[in-house]
């Protein structure tokens, strides 16, 4: 029986050869775009959710007006994390970290390399984040303030196939740090991922400054809305003092000023997908990114392209005299930029992709359409013929209605369109306009492309002999 | 009297994958300019690919063929569409009007590829579609038309464009015999008035209201009788 199926479809798709190639490469095309939509959006939606009790991990941010500055950041006080961990019985643990936004360099024997990803992080931060650690016990690796956990990849550069425990790491020629723990590779994606943990657990009793990331994992059972709640209560009350230190008002007054201070909760899981403060731990399209570097000091040079070889080295020459102890370093700012956007870089990418699938599929569609159209229109196209019309005037007939179907689909398309790129360029700082310009030449080629595949048709329908096209029933 | 078809010595194969089929074997025909004349013939006698070749919708392989004195050999497409629209009025069994286009508007055709503004052409099917009897219907669409008026509807199309000649292939096939007789009489009529009328027919009824009627057999004419 299945070989009776199998033999009456092969001989069908034999027989619709054109319409089954057709349909057959546009769902295979459709279909594989649709699997890769699946799995970039379960790629996309798998960050964080690999954490063990990821459920029941969250991030404090801070949302609030302060003084005519608007603060909406991943960012808390440095004491919060203990407090947490100290006064509130809902939280199993609470950690904090700092991230260095900056490349810092680090020191072993001669050996100095540049390390991008590095933080400051407390203690708990290895019973928070269960970053698989390959030496080292999660409860002590940054107990003591000279605690350093490096990763796998680093422990590599630095110290080869040497047992990296116990060795000593300089940070920046300013301090020496020894290691006490390497961890292996994340087990997932994370929207945070860095190399380096240096151990802080200074805590400068001032709520009012917030530079840490705090992370807590709640007890099963309990709402970590509550935990917000205390969490601000907290904060009001601790803000009395340098209120009245630094501006001479109570909370209240302060409050009355027309300044907002709110601290809310993020889940873990969300934070990859749903959030974007600034400032947050990766760039996610966000300019100011590239201005929040209070650390950072560097000199931006203009050189002329042809000489640029020449003036690097007279740079480096020059910087070796004047800062022996930092090797010479350089980045182009067009490849920093570029760093910044890579996310729109890769979306980008994948809308180019997906528009070329799209105008392969729309293509194909159009191109079934107009073998439908002439073979549904043959006996009229024959009778056209008998009556006088050439090929050329048949031609131009079944292209001009396609024609007209792909100006109806574009005049459709530009409202949508402008719409939508609206929608995006919102979420930039700066923004460019979206020229006039852009349609029409999109829709010219859109239209050429659409003629180009129904000409083909349309070109044998009209040279069809009448004599065969009027016997078509 | 001018001759209006002339063919001599007229032969057109079709190739049939490995075979060659010779279905006209070296015709000789001469049709004068008013007159009213059947071809008759069994099925495969080679009656429609006489027609189609007269109706300049396909091209003999050898032999000449002259329509109202020129020769018709070596043609381009757009030549011939030139030709049909300019002498041969055609009338099928099948009627062949467009489904969604009205009684008026399937008239008018012929004039569109002639160039003729809308609105004249417009007039000019209402007119023609008069002398049919179907000026009431004109807004009607095919579907909407019994046999007969639907056949009436495609001689008035034939006609619109004032041809020399009128070719009709088993006009009265698909209708029955009283609306026959009125299809005829409008031949008649058209005959009548100047116009070269050729009937591809079986129907000896039909075939015995021309004037002349000449028989295929084989791809042959046998000796023409007149009526």
């Amino acid at each position: 029986m299945l070989q009776n199926y199998i033999t009456v479809a092969s001989r069908n798709l034999k027989r619709h050869w054109a319409y089954s190639v057709i349909n057959i490469a546009g769902l295979a095309l459709g279909m594989a775009c649709g699997l890769f939509i699946i799995l970039y959006i379960y790629d996309r939606s798998s960050y964080d959710k690999w954490w063990d009790d990821s459920d029941r991990i969250y991030r404090t941010y801070i949302d609030g007006d302060f003084l005519g500055q608007e603060i909406n950041s991943p960012s808390s006080p440095s004491e919060l994390a203990a407090t947490m961990r100290l006064d509130f019985e809902e939280i199993e643990s609470a950690t904090r970290f700092h991230p260095i936004r900056q490349e810092i360099m680090f020191q072993y024997n001669d050996l100095r390399v540049y390390v991008a990803d590095v933080a400051y992080a407390d203690s708990a931060f290895f019973n928070v984040f269960s970053i698989p650690l390959i030496s080292g016990e999660k409860n002590t690796v940054l107990k003591y303030s000279n605690s350093i956990v490096i990763s796998q990849r680093i422990a590599q550069i630095f110290f080869g196939n040497e047992d990296p425990l116990g060795k000593t790491l300089n940070y920046d020629n300013r301090r020496d740090y020894v290691v006490t723990g390497v961890m292996g590779p994340m087990p997932g994606k994370s929207h945070f991922c860095y190399d380096i943990y240096m151990a802080d657990n200074h805590v400068n009793n001032k709520w009012i400054e917030n530079g840490f990331c705090t992370y807590w994992k709640v007890k099963p059972g309990y709402n970590p809305e509550d935990i917000s709640t205390k969490v601000n209560n907290i904060a009001f009350a601790a803000l009395e003092k340098p209120l009245s230190d630094m501006l001479a008002i109570t909370p209240n007054e302060f409050l009355d000023q027309g300044n907002t201070y709110n601290y809310g909760y993020q889940s873990i899981e969300k934070v990859y997908l749903n959030s974007n403060l600034q400032y947050e731990l990766r760039p996610n399209s966000n300019i100011q990114y590239l201005y929040y570097d209070p650390m950072t000091w560097f000199a931006v040079i203009r050189v002329e392209p042809s000489e640029f070889e020449t003036t690097i080295q007279q740079l480096e020459n020059t910087w070796s005299q004047v800062e022996p102890s930092h090797p010479f370093r350089f980045t182009h700012l067009d490849k920093d930029f570029a760093k910044v956007y890579i996310e729109e870089q890769r979306l980008s990418k994948l809308f180019m992709y997906f528009t070329i699938l799209s105008i392969c599929i729309a293509c194909m569609g159009l191109f079934g359409l107009a073998l439908y159209n002439s073979e549904m229109r043959t006996k009229e196209i024959g009778i056209r013929n008998v009556l006088g019309a050439s090929s050329w005037q048949i031609w131009l007939l079944l292209t001009k209605e396609f024609g007209y179907l792909t100006l109806l689909s574009i005049i459709i398309s530009w409202p949508l369109t402008y719409y939508a790129m609206n929608k995006w360029l919102d979420t930039f700082v700066y923004r460019v306009e979206i020229p006039w310009w852009i349609f029409l030449t999109a829709s010219t080629i859109a239209l050429f492309i659409a003629l180009i595949t129904v000409s083909a048709q349309t070109l044998r329908a009209s040279i069809s002999n009448p004599v065969h096209s009027l016997r078509y029933v | 009297m001018n001759e209006m078809i002339k063919i001599s010595e007229l032969n057109k194969s079709y190739q049939m994958g490995s075979n060659s089929l010779h279905v006209l074997k070296g015709i000789d025909l001469t049709i004068n300019e008013g007159e009213f004349v059947s071809i008759m013939g069994s099925s495969g006698s080679g009656k429609s690919t006489l027609l189609n070749i007269l109706g300049l919708l396909d091209e003999h392989d050898t032999g000449d063929y002259r329509l109202n004195n020129v020769l018709m050999k070596g043609l381009s497409e757009s030549k011939s569409a030139y030709y049909r629209n300019q002498f041969i009025g055609f009338v099928f069994q099948s009627f062949n009007l467009i489904s969604f286009k009205n009684a008026m508007e399937n008239v008018a055709l012929p004039l569109y590829y002639q160039k003729v503004p809308r609105k004249k052409r417009n007039e000019l099917a209402l007119e023609y579609l008069e002398k049919v009897g179907l000026k009431d219907w004109a807004e009607h669409l095919p579907n909407e038309l019994s046999g007969g008026q639907k056949q009436r509807v495609a001689i008035a199309r034939a006609l619109i464009s004032q041809p020399k000649i009128i070719l009709a292939d088993e006009p009265t096939g698909a209708l029955d015999s009283v609306t026959s007789e009125e299809v005829m009489k409008i031949f008649k009529d058209i005959n009548q008035e100047g116009i070269t009328v050729i009937i591809v027919t079986h129907e000896n009824e039909i075939s015995a209201l021309t004037d002349r009627i000449i028989r295929l057999r084989d791809g042959l004419i046998e000796q023409p009788e007149y009526v």
